[in-house]
């Protein structure tokens, strides 16, 4: 079993666990209480193989560990990024979630509300959902570490044409004055894409998550020799 | 062009009757079937019936002269929206050479650095000749009365920085061009972002225009559409628009279209957004665009690239202090301080790609340029360095007699005052180039400026195809013409942009906002 598989049986599981067993982490019962035991009807059988005995009952809950990243604060191993994890194959949010068109979208459980998503912005979270669970791009790369929608968008959703602020990179990825000096070039330290002439631009200018990745600084300086993940 | 006084009463009474009439927006909101310029689609297409927002003055492209428009809008109390395409702001602007022609400042450095004489008419002659008089007078005299204002006031203002040396440029008749510390453009568009943004100016990146809209052809401009990721959105201008979006340089299509020499296989050192689309939606709602013929070629280009880096700054800063041009065979080719066009054409005349611009060390910093930027030239393999004319010749594959002897008898000229083989107005500021260390720098034209664009008057308003300026609807820098005539003399364009920038964001913070 390698370990991607051994991930997603991991979060296969839990599913069960909160669904079918800790209401209480919610605080209400869910509406839909099946969801999860209508496909997986024993969880145990795939946890991964080091994930901690869950022998003892009643099974503690999944959320006693790994905490829910519905927050503003991106997080790692949240509960959310090994559930959608678990469920890259099925590109389908509404087996899970709850959404009614400019007016919510939810967990079937009350507060949790994601946003007010319309039917064209579902269209392109279903897309941008598609590139984070596989793709040569960097959602893609997010998403093998665990990094799910709200490590980089915030509690809500992202609506069609949102775009991720540079503070929220550089969370994670900041510094700035880290990434100059990771980027400084051998050869000639003014040719720092991350000390430019343009000033300070947005991450996104050349970093782009779902689609296609492009350093910008070749559409005029086309005989440097730059690369960066996720482009071509 | 001018007859601003009978046009001006004109406006007053279209403005009178849509007052009476409700307002622009209630008119667009009103008309059904209204003719709109804008589209492709035989000419005719609805307003929007609803605006998605309305702004006071909204300024398309976000340069030198988007940003001295939002500056001046700002300050006299509008709400100011900067639309940009590109996902960075500060266009051509911000990668430009960062030179500035005046024939004064406050800081006084022709005096101080000793170097001649200069005035305001001095600077408008040399500017109507460099453009063959194809330029109109009163916008050149405006250009040229304006731009040591405009310095001081970015000086003053917006906190902008220039280097202790004066240079005079090719066309020029008197040492005049400023160089901005950063050696850049970004020098004067970051601290002249920073002002607008600190009088509310909200610079929108990523937002491209795709329309103008206007109802009829007696009507304002009434607003825009713009496409934001994949989003189009309807913005209404209440008091005006402008349009600051630069020239078409990095348009081969367009280029051709009215200039068929300016070929495919030109470099160009502008960036990827400047093509030209907002002259054709000018167009479409009737605007006059005039010479976009006139496509200028920078003659000292990087060769392989076409890009505008600092070397090639070095070359168009240096010829006022001695600095000569050779071609391959180690000939001079042209009088250095001639003009662009004539730069360029008499290198591709040659047929013999590159040219090289020969210097020394004594010239660097009198021409504004530093040793810290000769270091990573040499670096980058861009300037060459050698203590005699004999190694610079080896290490540039340049021939070694020709080039002495290019050098002997160019620095004898010095001496004697007088050039008789190209006529360079020889001037007490040269240096010859006797002792080293001395440079070389690879030159090759390549596509830089549009001369031609919209025409406009005085108060930077946008003429139409009768003669009338367009309600609402100002422009200023690139996207303007017939203020460079057939040539831009180098380092008139920063003056061009802030000047006219200036007048467009005055003028248009002062029209009655729209009921």
């Amino acid at each position: 079993m390698n370990l991607k598989a051994i991930f997603l049986s991991a979060i296969v599981g839990t599913v069960v666990l909160l669904v079918g067993v800790s209401h209480n982490v919610w605080g209400e019962k869910p509406e839909k209480e099946s969801i999860c035991s209508a496909c997986h009807v024993e969880y145990r059988s795939l946890l991964p193989a080091l994930h901690p005995s869950l022998q003892k009952e009643p099974v503690p809950s999944c959320l006693d560990c790994h905490e829910p990243a519905v927050s503003e604060e991106p997080l790692t191993n949240a509960f959310s990024a090994l559930i959608h994890l678990g469920h890259k194959d099925s590109a389908d949010c509404l087996e899970c979630h709850t959404w009614k068109e400019e007016s919510s979208f939810d967990l079937p459980h009350p507060g949790a509300a994601l946003g007010k998503p319309s039917d064209e912005d579902m269209h392109w979270i279903e897309k941008a959902f598609d590139a984070w669970a596989d793709s040569p791009y960097l959602a893609s790369l997010h998403a093998s570490h665990a990094v799910t929608c709200s490590g980089c968008h915030g509690k809500n959703l992202p609506l069609m044409d949102d775009t991720v602020e540079n503070e929220r990179c550089l969370a994670c990825h900041g510094p700035m004055e880290k990434l100059v000096e990771r980027s400084a070039p051998q050869d000639f330290p003014d040719r720092n894409p991350h000390q430019s002439h343009l000033g300070e631009i947005a991450c996104t200018v050349c970093h782009r998550s779902h689609w296609e990745s492009e350093v910008y600084c070749l559409g005029c300086h086309q005989n440097f020799d730059m690369k960066i993940p996720g482009a071509k | 062009m001018g007859n601003q006084d009978g046009d001006g009463k004109k406006s007053f009474t279209r403005r009178d009757f849509l007052k009476a009439t409700g307002g622009a927006m209630a008119v667009a909101g009103i008309t059904t079937g209204g003719l709109a310029f804008a589209s492709g689609k035989a000419g005719t297409a609805e307003l929007p019936k609803k605006w998605d927002e309305t702004v006071d003055v909204l300024i398309i492209g976000s340069g030198f002269a988007g940003l001295s428009a939002a500056c001046e809008a700002s300050k006299a109390g509008a709400k100011v929206v900067v639309l940009e395409k590109m996902p960075t702001y500060g266009g051509n602007s911000i990668i430009n050479g960062g030179v500035y022609a005046a024939s004064d400042s406050k800081l006084k450095l022709r005096k101080k650095l000793n170097l001649g004489e200069d005035s305001v008419d001095l600077h408008t002659e040399d500017t109507l000749k460099g453009g063959d008089r194809y330029n109109f007078p009163e916008l050149v005299e405006i250009l040229a009365k304006g731009s040591p204002e405009a310095l001081n006031w970015m000086i003053e203002e917006a906190g902008v920085e220039l280097r202790d040396a004066l240079t005079r440029a090719g066309g020029h008749s008197a040492y005049r061009t400023h160089t901005v510390t950063a050696g850049i453009g970004y020098g004067f568009t970051d601290p002249l972002r920073k002002l607008a943004e600190s009088r509310g100016v909200e610079i929108r990146l990523g937002s491209e225009v795709t329309r103008i809209w206007r109802k009829d052809p007696e009507s304002p401009v009434s607003g825009v559409t713009v496409k934001r990721g994949r989003r189009e959105s309807d913005i209404a201008v209440s008091r005006a628009l402008v349009l600051a979006s630069g020239g078409f340089s990095r348009d081969v299509k367009m280029r051709q279209m009215f200039n068929p020499s300016i070929v495919p296989e030109f470099n160009t050192t502008n960036q990827p957004g400047a093509t030209g689309e907002m002259i054709r939606f000018a167009q479409a709602i009737g605007a006059d665009t005039l010479q976009l013929n006139f496509i200028q070629l920078y003659p000292f280009a990087e060769p392989e690239t076409g890009i505008l880096d600092t070397p090639a700054v070095y070359p168009f800063n240096g010829v006022g202090y001695g600095m000569i041009y050779v071609s391959k065979e180690g000939k001079r080719f042209v009088n250095e301080l001639e003009r662009r066009d004539v730069c360029s054409f008499a290198q591709i005349k040659l047929g013999l790609k590159p040219t090289y611009s020969i210097f020394n060390e004594a010239m660097v910093l009198k021409m504004g340029g530093s040793a810290k930027e000769v270091e990573d030239g040499m670096a980058k393999g861009r300037f060459v360095r050698a203590d005699s004319i004999s190694e610079l010749a080896a290490k540039t594959g340049l021939p070694a007699g020709p080039l002495q002897e290019t050098v002997d008898k160019y620095n004898q000229y010095l001496k004697d005052k007088n050039d008789p083989d190209f006529k360079k107005p020889i001037t007490d500021s040269m240096i010859p180039l006797q002792e080293g260390p001395f440079y070389a720098v690879a030159q090759w034209p390549a596509v830089h400026h549009c001369m031609g664009g919209l025409r406009i008057n005085k108060d930077t308003q946008v003429i139409d195809i009768w003669g009338k300026p367009i309600p609402r609807f100002y422009a200023a820098g690139e996207v303007t013409g017939g203020i460079h005539g057939s040539n831009r003399l180098g380092s008139n364009a920063i003056p061009d942009c802030i000047v006219f920038g200036r007048i467009a964001g005055t003028n248009a913070a002062k029209e009655k906002p729209a009921a």
